[in-house]
């Protein structure tokens, strides 16, 4: 009993395919990772705009983009 | 599998194109090297995970579609033929996975397929991933200082996973159409990696714009010089180093190249055309030494030239350098480096065009020169050891460096980038750009320096006291 095709190392090498367990899930694991792949893309463009909003909320203020110029630390 | 010589031969096989996913792996180094020392400091952190993500998203892509598709394409499909099945290489084959060539689990695989692939599809695929990296990767350094990573990484996977491939299914596959009909050769990716690689980047880089400053009120250019030496000279050496495992992984090592009766085992090049590592191995070093001679003396010994005239070099030379005289290869060498040169600086003021690491000139323009010279230089030769085959010939070789420069690099670049432009994702606020894109907790860290260096002071103002 074992997740894969192998229950031991014994008999005709010739006869050993697939190493990796539950043979038969590759379609699954295909759609899986091509959602997973996309909703990463999702999460990082929601991320970027918003720093960026955040941050070109700070440089709209006083002089804190001149002080960003300069190496400075803003609030 | 079926005899000792045939095992032996897999599993060198095998072992050869793992060393030249190990040595490929230096080129990423070197890129990463090579752009922080062309970006300033605001933008380092931002510079380098451009460049560093965009190694897991072609690798999960180039393995969900991109290997398909370098088996499914050579026929275009429609030009030659229609889509080519390919079992081993789709997403879901279990040849996809760890796998002893024993007999298939499947009905879509054959014993042969199992067999033939199981030992090698996993190296060549990671050999193909390792030429994907570097296609998005020669992107990355002319973007740098005010590209969205966001729509970088889309480009990236498109080049990566999607547009290098369908050209390397056409051109850089012995059965591909390119070859067939134009007698397309191409054996070290002139054309194939680099001048779609830099046909991309110029697309990318007229949409996105020139960096504030680099250009004067008069449109005169300001050269924005690389803030490190340092780290031009070593990223540079370590993509030379990684190109002997480029070089290395664009041969098949050791096959049957006798036609007819008998055995000759010998390496040969992508189209299965015989060759030696000590060809190009020579071929190499002599189109290197060409370019950065030329590179030097048109600079007037300016060091990012020099080492960027060193790559150029090859890359002109690569088209052909599995059949080039070496005295050829460095002559022609240094030819394409004055081409790329020229070019540069020619569409730097005339269309201001701002490409921060010249990879447009380095890979595309030498790129392109390549391609087009080889077929001069090699015309008539055969370009596959099917004699039903096209010969190589000038224009057939100008046609595919058309394909690869303009039709698979600026086009599909040019329509992405449109899109992400009115989407207005393409590019930073110019806010952005002015303070740094290392935005956030990264710029906070920055200015905190100052505040540490005011308390370090504080306290050896106490000391004295």
């Amino acid at each position: 009993m074992s997740t894969g095709q192998i229950d031991n190392w014994t008999g005709s090498m010739l006869d050993i395919g697939p190493l990796y367990p539950f043979v038969g899930s590759e379609m699954l694991l295909w759609i899986v990772g091509m959602v997973l792949w996309i909703a990463w893309h999702v999460w990082q463009a929601k991320a970027e705009n918003r720093e960026y909003e955040e941050e070109m909320q700070k440089y709209t203020q006083g002089e804190n983009l001149q002080k960003a110029m300069r190496g400075e630390r803003i609030s | 599998m079926d005899s000792d010589i045939g095992a032996l031969t897999v599993i060198f096989t095998e072992m050869y194109y793992w060393v030249t996913v190990v040595m490929m792996f230096l080129i990423h180094v070197g890129f990463c090297m090579y752009e922080v020392s062309v970006s300033r400091q605001k933008n380092h952190l931002h510079t380098l995970m451009k460049n560093t993500m965009l190694i897991p998203l072609v690798t999960i892509t180039f393995f969900f579609f991109g290997w398909w598709i370098y088996f499914a394409l050579p026929n275009g499909p429609g030009i030659t033929g229609g889509l080519v099945a390919a079992p081993w290489a789709e997403p879901w084959s279990e040849l996809m996975g760890p796998h002893m060539g024993g007999k298939p689990a499947t009905a879509a695989l054959t014993a042969d397929d199992t067999m033939g692939w199981a030992r090698i599809n996993g190296v060549f695929w990671a050999a193909f991933l390792l030429f994907s990296w570097t296609a998005a990767s020669i992107v990355s350094g002319a973007v740098i200082e005010r590209v969205r990573s966001m729509s970088f990484w889309f480009l990236a996977v498109l080049v990566g996973s999607v547009t290098w491939v369908i050209d390397a299914a056409w051109g850089w596959h012995p059965d591909g159409w390119m070859v067939q009909v134009l007698g397309y050769h191409d054996a070290y990716a002139s054309g194939v990696i680099h001048a779609i690689a830099g046909g991309s980047a110029l697309a990318y880089l007229h949409l996105l714009g020139p960096r504030i400053g680099k250009f004067a009120a008069d449109g005169t250019p300001r050269d924005l010089a690389p803030h490190n030496p340092w780290l031009v000279t070593v990223g540079l050496f370590l993509i030379y180093t990684g190109f002997w495992g480029f070089y290395a992984a664009c041969n098949v090592p050791i096959i049957d190249v006798q036609s007819g009766d008998g055995t000759f085992l010998s390496a040969t090049n992508i189209y299965l055309q015989p060759t030696t590592l000590s060809a190009i191995t020579v071929n190499f070093l002599m189109s290197l030494s060409g370019g950065m001679m030329t590179g030097y003396w048109l600079s007037k010994g300016n060091g990012f030239w020099t080492y960027s005239g060193g790559l150029a070099g090859i890359i002109a030379a690569s088209a052909g350098n599995d059949l080039y005289h070496p005295i050829q290869a460095m002559i022609i060498a240094g030819l394409g480096v004055i081409f790329m040169y020229k070019v540069h600086y020619y569409v730097e003021r005339r269309f201001k065009i701002d490409d921060a690491v010249g990879a447009v000139a380095v890979h595309g323009y030498a790129g392109w020169f390549g391609v087009v010279v080889a077929g001069f230089v090699l015309w008539g030769y055969p370009s596959s050891p099917n004699p039903d085959y096209a010969a190589i010939t000038p224009w057939g070789q100008f046609i595919g460096a058309m394909i690869m420069f303009w039709g698979l690099g600026f086009i599909p670049a040019y329509i992405l980038g449109t899109i992400c432009k009115n989407a207005g994702i393409l590019r930073v606020p110019q806010e952005i750009e002015l303070a740094g894109l290392d935005v956030g907790e990264i710029q906070a860290h920055y200015g905190l320096g100052d505040e540490v260096r005011a308390a370090e002071e504080e306290i050896a103002r106490s000391l004295r006291s």
